[in-house]
């Protein structure tokens, strides 16, 4: 990606390290070696748990009282890292290495403004004074692309949004003019298309600074997008390393196959190529099987082969130019395996309409109680988390709404269950009209038929209750069975349905893991026979292996039960791979809504186009255009007059955007684009993702 | 209860010395008529403060001339019965206002909270002895006012967890679920908020405890002749002046309750903090 010399910065050689509990050594990581080259960049990348982020404190030095290299050699530029006092690493860090974490908003010092938390670098580690320091800190500013950077300087962190705040933190991680900048997961806690204009930053530090990187994350798409080389690590072992394009295009390792199988690329679909899913689980750290920590989960599991010794990395022969090299014994004989079984599934035919929404409005009032605000009369003020949204779902219909944080999907949800009432349309769900009946007031029968599965698998069991407690109750408060012993056979069926053992019945939360919490979830929200079940981003917080578990048992139990699933994400790829329909939401507003095909091809609605490049896609044969989108989020306590994307929008046409709504324009029945540009010219716009052939057939 | 045997094992020295104390001033609480020599305000001999070689008996003779070691035990009981009805009393009370203010929360949060706020701002014992004047120093009277000043602390505590529970998804599912709001106090705040209020419960207990003492030694806790270890305190206070140590029996029997009860509570709040470092 960038002019690379052959100097070595950093050369780590067969590190072992371990954390020591009471109940003994921990190894977090087993015979890891890697070469970085001055410019590359380095991607690291696994599901939790699998030792990426341990590797990145041990080459800070810096893994806390129980954490400790056992052996190997961490050396950067030529020194040894293990042996440096701690006098020595502390004029390394932050000015030879530096590190960038998910949070940008706990990275930053809440209290300090910008200019003085940025010129603390360089006064830290050089004779300068004040205002040379200064200067850097502004040249700096400029470099990572924030727009006004005097503004920003005078600024405390809450006053930026997330992703300034973060490209604020990756130029102080740039100020001391670092050898290697090693990035955790720095896009995970932003918005897509902000994600976008970081990655692109991220993309370009190399070839801008020289400087080299090591980018963890466990977004495949992401390290397609920035890095040279990869290094797949699996349960503390690098299990496959190679550069980016070989290895993406034809990966080796059972591990990195089944990886790919779990994430929705372009050419997945939920009926003629569904994801497969990793069967199992990740093994604990101190339960690892012998020989091979992948093999209980490999459908390659040769006995007396893989169980035996601990296995090394092999070259794989053909690829002559940066090694790819694989930890599996039967690389060779696993591709000729591979011509897989069709996986397909049976389509389930659309019914009846379940649900309609009539030009549903909520609007929340905010009070501002100053002098000031109540003398001029402008104490309350309207927030208008939804405005104007019309649209129905059918029987056994994926209905997706698609949009980033504030854009409303969450009040919309809030709404349909009851939880809010809304300020103004009708919703009918089975034709009964729910919009003015709150959960306190709705009947069993309307509340068990819409239920909700949430993002956070963890808030949502109550940790006192077992999980037969937990399911059960829903069951009687249902009215769907009050006798105990039939109550307790349904709630063992519902977990066969979500595919658990029936001793998790006893269980509490706490002895779960995050996919497990997740199925306990959708199994309660089936407890009531739902005819609708909204999902907020029920797999956004689940590692890529179990996300994809996840989404299939969505599928099919939609399939079995012929249920309406609303479906809200951020995530296009994911929307692309299992709706039907798709709703795109902004600042409040339906921007586009239509059948999925019609969504993912021209005409766009502008944003839609931003978002679906936004959206990293880990296939090196799917060529995107690129649209980063100028700006943050306009606050939804004063949005712009006319349409609300006026402010970002590449494809502004001028006044008439920012003073009149836009009309909605109808491409065909289900087809609806809001926007002042007409149809025809919309038409015109290239396809933001191509697809090449050989890749669909 | 294995569980609770499992973790009481490895709780440490403190706070199995804690539960040895409390099990013995249980034990002289629950069987003070059977282990007590005379009876609750008989006079053994018309001699006050008669030491124990003088008068035959295990500590001596109080300014009346009964027996101490019997009134220690029977103030054991009248005390310790009295503050445990008191602290659940003030629980309950204090618990369920706090709970509902967190649940439904605007304008009945804001007038709960208001009112506790003003009974918090009178000093406790000037609240008390007020409340105990107007309505004449009787045993329910002092055990409703005590345990009203209580609650309000117990409010607070109660209302903090409460809101941090009542944010959760599970809470809201259970909404959805259509529970009511009894449901949801009961079953899914309390469960969760319970370890650090048993802690609480501990402290509270000693307070209310110590609480009855100070009432008593002022003349307007425990009447005579029950007997109340505050109040015997108060009565032969004066021996002290001529180097009796009658007065120093039942003032022990406060403090050696006091620290034990804190033994076995900081081994709750470790035990707490524990838990929360697993999740």
């Amino acid at each position: 990606m960038a002019e690379q010399s052959n100097e070595v910065v950093l050369n780590i050689q067969n590190l072992d390290i371990s954390y020591y509990t009471r109940a003994g050594e921990i190894p977090a990581v087993v015979d890891f070696s890697l070469e970085v080259k001055r410019g590359e960049t380095i991607g690291l990348v696994g599901e939790s748990g699998c030792g990426k982020s341990t590797v990145a404190m041990a080459i800070m030095q810096y893994m806390g009282h129980n954490g400790a290299v056992k052996s190997g050699t961490i050396e950067f530029k030529g020194r040894d890292l293990t042996k440096l006092s701690e006098e020595e690493l502390r004029q390394i860090r932050g000015k030879e290495i530096s590190m960038i974490y998910q949070e940008p908003f706990s990275a930053l010092n809440p209290s300090m403004r910008i200019d003085q938390q940025l010129m603390e670098v360089p006064l830290a580690h050089e004779q300068i004074d004040v205002k040379e320091a200064h200067e850097r800190a502004r040249q700096i500013l400029t470099d990572v692309n924030i727009p006004d950077p005097d503004r920003v300087l005078a600024s405390y962190p809450h006053q930026l949004s997330g992703g300034q705040q973060q490209r604020v933190v990756i130029a102080m991680g740039l100020l001391s003019n670092p050898d290697l900048l090693l990035l955790d997961e720095p896009t995970t806690a932003l918005d897509v298309t902000v994600e976008a204009g970081i990655v692109k930053l991220i993309a370009n530090i190399s070839k801008k600074f020289g400087t080299s990187q090591i980018y963890i994350s466990h977004n495949l798409g992401l390290i397609l997008e920035t890095c040279d080389r990869v290094f797949v690590m699996y349960s503390g072992e690098v299990v496959e390393e190679g550069r980016i394009k070989p290895l993406f295009k034809s990966p080796r390792h059972p591990y990195t196959h089944g990886l790919f199988g779990c994430i929705a690329l372009p050419t997945a679909d939920k009926t003629a190529a569904p994801l497969t899913p990793i069967r199992g689980q990740l093994p604990l750290p101190h339960e690892r099987p012998k020989g091979c920590n992948f093999a209980p989960r490999c459908d390659h599991f040769a006995a007396g082969v893989c169980d035996q010794d601990d296995i090394h990395m092999e070259d794989v022969a053909d690829d002559v130019d940066g090694k790819h090299r694989v930890r599996c014994l039967r690389w060779t004989e696993i591709e000729q395996i591979r011509a897989e079984a069709d996986q397909s599934k049976e389509a389930a035919g659309i019914g009846h309409e379940v649900l309609k929404v009539i030009d549903m409005q909520k609007y929340y009032s905010m009070h501002d109680r100053s002098l000031k605000a109540v003398m001029s009369g402008t104490s309350v003020k309207l927030v208008k988390a939804n405005e104007k949204i019309d649209f129905e779902a059918h029987e056994s219909e994926t209905l997706a709404i698609v949009g980033e944080s504030g854009c409303g999907k969450s009040t919309l949800a809030k709404v349909l269950l009851g939880l809010e009432t809304a300020t103004g349309g009708e919703i009918f769900l089975n034709g009964e009209a729910i919009h003015d009946v709150s959960v306190q007031s709705r009947s069993n029968s309307q509340l068990a038929s819409m239920q909700m599965v949430f993002q956070n698998p963890s808030d949502t069991l109550n940790p006192s209750h077992t999980v037969g407690q937990q399911i059960g109750r829903a069951i009687t408060k249902f009215g769907v069975e009050h006798n105990r012993h039939k109550v307790r056979d349904m709630v063992m069926s519902l977990l066969d349905i979500v595919k658990l053992p029936r001793d998790f019945y006893y269980r509490r939360p706490r002895q779960l893991s995050g996919g497990q919490k997740q199925r306990i979830g959708i199994a309660r929200a089936f407890a009531g026979q739902p005819s609708m079940i909204i999902a907020d981003e029920p797999v956004s917080a689940l590692d890529v292996s179990v996300a994809a578990a996840i989404t299939e048992l969505l599928m099919d139990l939609q399939r079995e039960r012929k249920m309406t699933l609303l479906f809200i994400s951020h995530d296009l790829s994911i929307v692309r791979y299992l709706s039907d329909r798709i709703l795109v939401m902004y600042l409040g507003q339906v921007m586009e809504q239509g059948l999925t095909r019609e969504v993912f091809q021209p005409p766009y609605h502008p944003y839609t186009e931003a978002l679906l490049s936004a959206v990293p896609i880990a296939d090196p044969e799917v060529s995107k255009r690129e649209i980063v989108l100028e700006g943050n989020l306009p606050s939804v306590l004063n949005p712009p007059k006319g349409c609300p994307f006026e402010t970002r929008c590449p494809r502004k046409v001028g006044k008439i955007c920012e003073e009149d709504r836009p009309p909605v324009q109808s491409d065909s029945e289900n087809h609806h684009i809001a926007c002042h540009i007409p149809l025809d010219e919309l038409r015109q716009v290239e396809p933001v993702i191509e697809v090449p052939d050989a890749a669909v057939a | 209860m294995r569980r609770f045997w499992n973790s009481f094992k490895r709780a440490g020295l403190p706070a199995h010395i804690g539960i040895v104390i409390i099990l013995i001033y249980l034990i002289a609480a629950v069987f003070a008529p059977w282990l007590a020599p005379y009876g609750e305000s008989e006079v053994v001999d018309p001699v006050p403060w008669a030491s124990p070689s003088e008068s035959g008996t295990l500590l001596g003779l109080d300014q009346l001339g009964r027996d101490l070691y019997t009134r220690v035990l029977y103030g054991a009981r009248n005390t310790i019965a009295l503050a445990l009805g008191i602290t659940c009393l003030a629980f309950f009370m204090g618990m369920v206002a706090g709970f509902f203010a967190a649940t439904v929360g605007r304008w009945v949060d804001h007038l709960l909270s208001r009112c506790v706020d003003i009974i918090m701002a009178f000093p406790t014992l000037f609240f008390a002895l007020i409340a105990l004047s107007i309505f004449g120093t009787s045993i329910p009277v002092m055990v409703f006012v005590i345990a009203t000043l209580d609650a309000t602390r117990v409010y607070r505590i109660s209302r903090a967890l409460a809101m941090d529970i009542n944010v959760m998804e599970y809470v809201e599912v259970a909404r959805l679920r259509g529970e009511g709001l009894w449901w949801i106090m009961r079953r899914e705040i309390l469960p969760n908020t319970l370890t650090p209020l048993l802690a609480e419960f501990g402290l509270r207990f000693c307070f209310v405890f110590l609480f009855i003492s100070s009432l008593s030694f002022l003349g307007i806790g425990i009447q005579p002749p029950a007997a109340d270890w505050g109040a015997m305190v108060r009565e032969n206070g004066v021996a002290i002046t001529y180097g009796i140590f009658t007065p120093l029996v039942p003032a022990a029997a406060i403090a050696v309750l006091t620290i034990a009860v804190n033994l076995v509570v900081d081994w709750f709040l470790r035990k707490t903090a524990g838990l929360r470092e697993e999740y």
